[in-house]
């Protein structure tokens, strides 16, 4: 504290700062997270359990969960069936067509939440495409067999593969293949070295993975409230239901037990993390080379199951864009259409009923991208310059939100801000436009954190302390000095953060009003709607999250992901 | 130019500077020299102003400095990575400086074209540090320093990441630019042949506290102690049986080049057994035992040395009078 002190008096208006961070971790933090404790503990003012004991009575709530759990157990054994099946076509076996394959699998990273469920209750659903092919073939289809624990299974298993085309391509890419030929010189067969030698190096990353499919699957929401049907509940849309049916103390409670589920599963995989992977060893590691299938069947069986893959993950994307340049008539009663238009285009950018929730959204990630940055740089420049228990327990307090999910975060809020507030000077934020961003805030924050931490740490403290010796001040250093140097990294979190908010549900579905209604849930009332003219919205709001997406991810790439600081 | 009058530095509990005080004169180089974690930079640091003192007074060119912050000192300082801003071309490295002082757009041009000349890199001057070669940057990174017409530099190991053959050249070009511009020059180094060779004095430092302070040739013909003794260049330790055989009563310390091969029939002369050879070019090394103890000679490859074999027993005379005798013997 006394190097803080020392600090705020060289700068007032580092002090000032202060305050109004401390203000926001307040308001917006700890507040929150109090009104949800203080609701499912003691709704009236009096401690007790009652609302527990409510949730472990209904029917519904027990069902919710239990499906829940169902869909996590199989969503993880079908997402790992699908993810290594993929990692393994694309980084261990020759088979032909591999970058059709890789760009077939990448398509999970852009097309995701919201967007995704649409599309794929576009081409399943009661109107789908497929549905009608199907029933043109086999008559007594129902029209909702698309729907329930199957239908999320099913479009968990090919929409949560990301991860493992991200991290577990990287992992076997790090494979060391004279680990391999080494095993094969002392006599193991390929199965064999596979199954002993890269195996056990892909492990712990397997289990990260699976531990994030888990997270994902435990509160995944959008994805249910589209494709499950109206009697099918997880928990996270339970919360809501139970929310808006006024009942705070049970949303609060359930939202406490699946807030729990989750920080159980990110500490064990930051156990797993901690006990590290094999990496290393080699000085001049051999990279992996991809073997031939040896028996001519199993060839064909492989490259058969590989575009089978890929075609169930492209055709409700294709299907989308196609559909996007339809005339709205064509939905529901062509499988593919016959003419195409930009009709809808001009319909989402010229009338405002279709392009206020793009402005919208635009607007409030903006908003909440402005704010978090500027509260993360400061938290992080802070935690560098002055080290020490106050500087860890700020920092640590707006990392908390990584671990809660959404819609304890969202409760938090509206049990809050549901009435005049002290906190915000009386103000009632409900029903206004800036708690939605104020949530986007609150969860992107720990995000830019990470990324801003990371950056500052990769700086080398000398560069500061050359400009120091050249006589710079210490504020002449951060704009001159530091700033340039973390501004890709600030543009690319920026980057990566405007694109999960432009179809950010979870936390929308929640705070979203008349005032505010963002992109995600104009798609999820048009994936509701029997309106044809709303579907072809959709196709075209999918279509330009998308772009977007496909836009900020191959920047990303370009330039290079925490690759900041120019090399030297 | 620099005094440190009784300057000690903790970290925490832990002193990692002892009270140390020390005149460096105007003009002079001076290097800090020491094994890896002894303190040299620390020392380095604390003149720059990273590092608060504990105890003590700093004055650079009479002025205290002690409370002043790094940036108000005057005081340039060459990293050993350079610390170039890789986001700035060469001239706005150079020019960062002179735009913190506010000077005007045609002083700094002026100035910067000036430095870039003397230093011999103005056809870089639009280049980014990245598009530079190692001893380039160094050249950048003392222009930067140089063109605030600082009259004191710190080195900080700035020669550790060349290749030994570009290390050579930069040492002498460090030593040329400072005899040409006349800059005190402190400069920081574990490799006693780089101090060796470009210093004017200086002081070696071991585990926080002074050894020595002193010529290159002071403290290589007359070490104070027996660590500057093995630090700066090598020393044979003499064991109980040749410091009997030789009368000497103490920690006797020996250089190789002082022990040389003698005909059999040489007076005085003592036996020993060849264990092995190092043939290095210009010298050779021979590593011999007499009477049981260990003793290593190095003299100009001859013939009659680099055709030595193991095993062979020769004949050795040493130079008495060099035996360099620290305490008395336990």
């Amino acid at each position: 504290m006394r190097a803080h002190l020392q600090d705020f008096r060289r700068s007032p208006v580092q002090a000032v700062l202060f305050l109004v961070v401390l203000w926001l971790a307040a308001s917006f933090i700890y507040g929150p997270i109090w009104s949800v404790l203080r609701f499912a503990f003691a709704p009236e003012g009096k401690p007790g359990l009652g609302a527990a004991a409510e949730l472990a009575a209904s029917r519904r709530v027990i069902t919710a969960i239990w499906n829940t759990l169902v869909v996590t157990g199989l969503s993880i054994i079908t997402v790992n069936v699908v993810g290594l099946f993929q990692v393994a076509v694309l980084e261990y076996l020759k088979v032909p067509g591999r970058g059709f394959l890789r760009f077939a699998y990448s398509t999970p990273l852009i097309f995701v939440s919201v967007a995704a469920a649409t599309g794929y209750g576009f081409v399943y659903g009661p109107t789908g495409a497929l549905t009608r092919i199907i029933q043109s073939i086999y008559p007594a289809l129902p029209n909702d067999w698309f729907s329930g624990t199957f239908a999320v299974v099913f479009a968990h298993s090919f929409l949560l593969t990301s991860f493992h085309f991200l991290f577990l391509r990287a992992a076997i890419r790090r494979v060391d293949y004279a680990t391999v030929e080494a095993a094969r010189s002392l006599g193991a067969s390929n199965m064999r070295a596979f199954l002993q030698v890269v195996l056990p190096v892909l492990l712990p990353t397997i289990f990260a993975t699976t531990l994030l499919v888990t997270y994902k699957s435990l509160g995944s929401f959008s994805i249910p409230a589209v494709l499950g049907g109206q009697r099918f509940d997880m928990v996270s849309e339970l919360i809501l239901t139970l929310n808006s049916l006024r009942r705070p103390d049970m949303a609060a409670m359930l939202s406490i037990g699946l807030g729990a589920a989750v920080i159980l599963c990110i500490v064990a995989m930051q156990y797993i993390e901690r006990r590290g992977s094999f990496i290393g060893g080699a000085k001049t590691p051999v990279p992996i080379e991809r073997v031939r299938i040896a028996s001519p069947p199993m060839r064909t069986l492989v490259t058969g199951l590989a575009y089978l893959v890929a075609l169930i993950q492209l055709v409700p994307i294709v299907l989308v864009v196609l559909f996007s340049f339809a005339p709205a008539r064509s939905i529901g009663t062509e499988v593919l259409p016959s003419t195409l238009t930009l009709k809808n285009y001009v319909t989402v950018f010229s009338q405002d009923t279709a392009f206020v929730p793009l402005r919208n959204s635009i607007l409030m990630a903006l908003a909440a991208i402005a704010a978090g940055i500027l509260i993360s740089l400061f938290v992080v420049a802070m935690a560098q310059r002055v080290k020490g228990a106050v500087s860890n327990a700020l920092d640590l307090t707006f990392m908390i939100p990584w671990i809660l999910p959404a819609p304890f975060v969202a409760i938090g809020l509206i049990l809050t801000y549901d009435e005049p507030s002290q906190l915000v000077f009386g103000a009632t934020l409900l029903g206004g436009f800036w708690i939605l961003p104020i949530g986007y805030a609150i969860v992107a924050i720990p995000m830019m954190i990470r990324f801003l931490r990371a950056a500052f740490l990769s700086l080398d403290p000398a560069l500061n302390e050359a400009a120091q010796s050249l006589g710079a001040p210490a504020y002449y250093r951060f704009f001159r000095v530091t700033l340039p140097i973390v501004l890709p990294v600030i543009v690319l979190v920026s980057g990566m953060t405007l694109n999960s908010l432009m179809s950010e549900y979870s936390m929308s579905a929640f705070l979203f009003n008349v005032n505010n209604k963002p992109l995600s849930i104009a798609l999820f009332e048009g994936a509701r709607s029997t309106n044809p003219e709303l579907a072809a919205i959709n196709m075209v709001y999918i279509v330009l999250i998308m772009a977007f997406s496909l836009l900020t991810i191959t920047l990303a790439d370009r330039y290079g992901l925490g690759n900041g600081q120019e090399k030297r | 130019m620099i005094s440190l009058d009784n300057v000690s530095i903790r970290y925490g509990a832990i002193e990692v500077v002892k009270p140390l005080s020390l005149e460096i004169a105007s003009g002079e180089f001076f290097t800090l020299l020491g094994p890896s974690g002894c303190g040299k930079t620390t020392i380095l640091r604390a003149i720059a102003g990273f590092v608060p003192v504990a105890e003590g007074r700093i004055l650079i060119a009479d002025r205290d400095v002690t409370d002043l912050p790094a940036e108000k000192r005057d005081v340039g300082i060459v990293f050993q990575n350079y610390a170039l801003f890789p986001h700035m071309t060469v001239r706005e490295n150079v020019a960062f400086g002179l735009r913190v002082a506010r000077r005007s757009k045609a002083q700094i041009a002026a100035d910067v074209d000036k430095i870039l000349d003397v230093t011999g890199i103005a056809a870089h001057g639009d280049k980014k540090p990245a598009a530079l070669s190692g001893g380039q940057q160094q050249r950048v990174a003392i222009a930067r320093s140089l063109v605030m017409g600082t009259r004191v530099l710190l080195f900080d190991e700035p020669l550790s990441n060349l290749d030994a053959k570009i290390r050579d050249d930069m040492r002498r070009e460090i030593k040329a630019l400072q005899r040409e511009l006349g800059f005190t020059a402190v400069f920081v180094t574990h490799d006693q042949e780089e101090a060796l060779s470009m210093s004017d004095r200086l002081l070696v430092f071991n585990a926080g506290q002074v050894e020595q302070i002193g010529t290159a040739r002071q403290l290589y013909e007359s070490p104070a102690t027996p660590f500057v003794c093995q630090f700066v260049g090598s020393a044979n330790l003499l064991g109980p049986v040749l410091s009997a055989r030789l009368g000497v009563n103490g920690q006797g310390y020996l250089r190789p080049e002082h022990i040389r091969i003698v005909p059999n029939d040489a007076p005085d002369a003592l036996d020993a057994q060849v264990e092995d050879v190092d043939y290095v070019g210009p010298l050779t090394r021979v590593y011999l035992r007499v009477a049981g103890e260990a003793i290593q000679l190095q003299a100009f490859s001859s013939a009659a040395i680099a055709d030595l074999a193991p095993g062979q027993s020769v004949s050795l005379q040493i130079d008495r009078d060099r035996i360099n005798l620290f305490g008395v013997a336990a």
